[in-house]
């Protein structure tokens, strides 16, 4: 990988990459909690695609998995998050509260965020970064949720705004072991 | 008038012979009931496998041996951190609701249920993903609430959470999406 300085500033249309692992795919289907973050937080793992290759996602990807597999890959960038985020305050977006009788769109919200990590760890993402710096993810960055995923509720709202981000986004399914083509 | 007399033999005999009119008149009654009886069974039985009520809805060992209850069983067994990510356990309540909504099932939608699209979130909850004629209707399980959205190919979508568990029958909603 050259020696590229990795910008802080994430641009509306720099494509971001979200490794799905193959317990979220069901057949070639990627299911919404593919997209969501760990229990109790906010960020979903991402990778900046024009600092690293597809190569190096896909080989990520399978460090995540315990068989070493990668079920895919998601493309998408914050201006195809913006997008969502405004669909979710449409009528589209309804969803009911069964106590209330209340139909509101379901408001749920993100952002991508640079955050560079080594290992397993979060560095400090006011130094200047390179694609080639000695850290293991110089190109890290976050899905930003605006709300924690707390145990024990029923997320549906989550759900369905992660599920409209996988249909609009990019997506590469694994076939054997080589990933597939791009499809929206 | 006078009454006719009898000796002892003559009344013993008389008696009998009345008892044995009333034992043998109950026979008759007692044969024409079970015939009755045997005639109407077959025909309770008949109609109890076909009705339509009867019809749709599978028993426990059939749901059982559809592989539901099994892929529920599946996921109990989960612990903490089953993904390699700090997921949490399925929660116990949201097992237990969703064996209810399965039992509670008519066959045909639960032929839209694959047990493999049962699964456990990363937070507890259960989700059971029905690929419909229409499109798909997921259910998420919590412990005390559900809900479900849907994604359908050619009609409006419609999404719903805060159902309480509690139920008897299948939330009016869901059943309304699953037909």
């Amino acid at each position: 990988m050259a020696h590229i300085l990795i910008p802080k500033e994430i641009a509306a249309d720099e494509p971001c990459i979200r490794c799905i692992k193959p317990d979220k795919m069901k057949k070639t289907r990627i299911i919404p909690d593919a997209m969501f973050p760990r229990e109790g937080g906010c960020d979903a793992s991402l990778l900046r695609l024009n600092y690293t290759t597809l190569e190096f996602c896909i080989a990520h990807g399978k460090t995540l998995d315990a068989n070493g597999r990668l079920g895919g890959l998601v493309k998408f960038t914050q201006s195809l998050v913006d997008t969502v985020n405004q669909w979710a305050t449409t009528d589209d977006a309804i969803v009911e509260d069964a106590e209330t009788k209340e139909k509101l769109p379901c408001g749920v919200c993100a952002h991508i965020e640079y955050s560079p990590m080594d290992n397993d760890e979060y560095v400090d993402k006011n130094k200047d970064y390179y694609t080639d710096s000695p850290i293991t993810h110089p190109m890290h960055a976050d899905l930003m949720f605006h709300e924690p995923l707390e145990r024990g509720l029923v997320r549906i709202r989550m759900r369905k705004y992660a599920n409209q981000l996988i249909k609009l986004a990019h997506k590469a399914i694994m076939i054997e072991q080589s990933l597939g083509g791009w499809a929206v | 008038m006078k009454k006719p007399t009898y000796t002892v033999s003559q009344y013993i005999q008389r008696n009998l012979n009345q008892f044995t009119r009333t034992l043998r008149t109950g026979v008759v009654v007692a044969f024409m009931f079970t015939a009755v009886a045997a005639q109407s069974a077959p025909v309770d039985c008949y109609q109890s496998q076909f009705q339509p009520e009867h019809q749709t809805v599978m028993t426990l060992p059939a749901l059982a041996a559809s592989g539901h209850f099994e892929a529920i069983d599946r996921l109990s067994a989960l612990n903490a951190n089953w993904d390699g990510e700090e997921a949490v356990a399925p929660n116990a309540m949201a097992l237990k609701n969703s064996r209810k909504l399965l039992s509670l099932l008519k066959a045909e939608q639960l032929q839209a249920l694959s047990p493999a699209d049962i699964y456990a979130s990363t937070y507890g909850s259960i989700v059971m993903d029905f690929e419909t004629r229409r499109g798909l209707v997921s259910v998420e399980m919590g412990d005390t609430t559900m809900g479900f959205y849907t994604d359908f190919h050619d009609e409006p979508n419609y999404a719903i959470e805060g159902i309480r568990t509690d139920f008897d029958t299948v939330p009016e909603k869901l059943q309304q999406y699953l037909s």
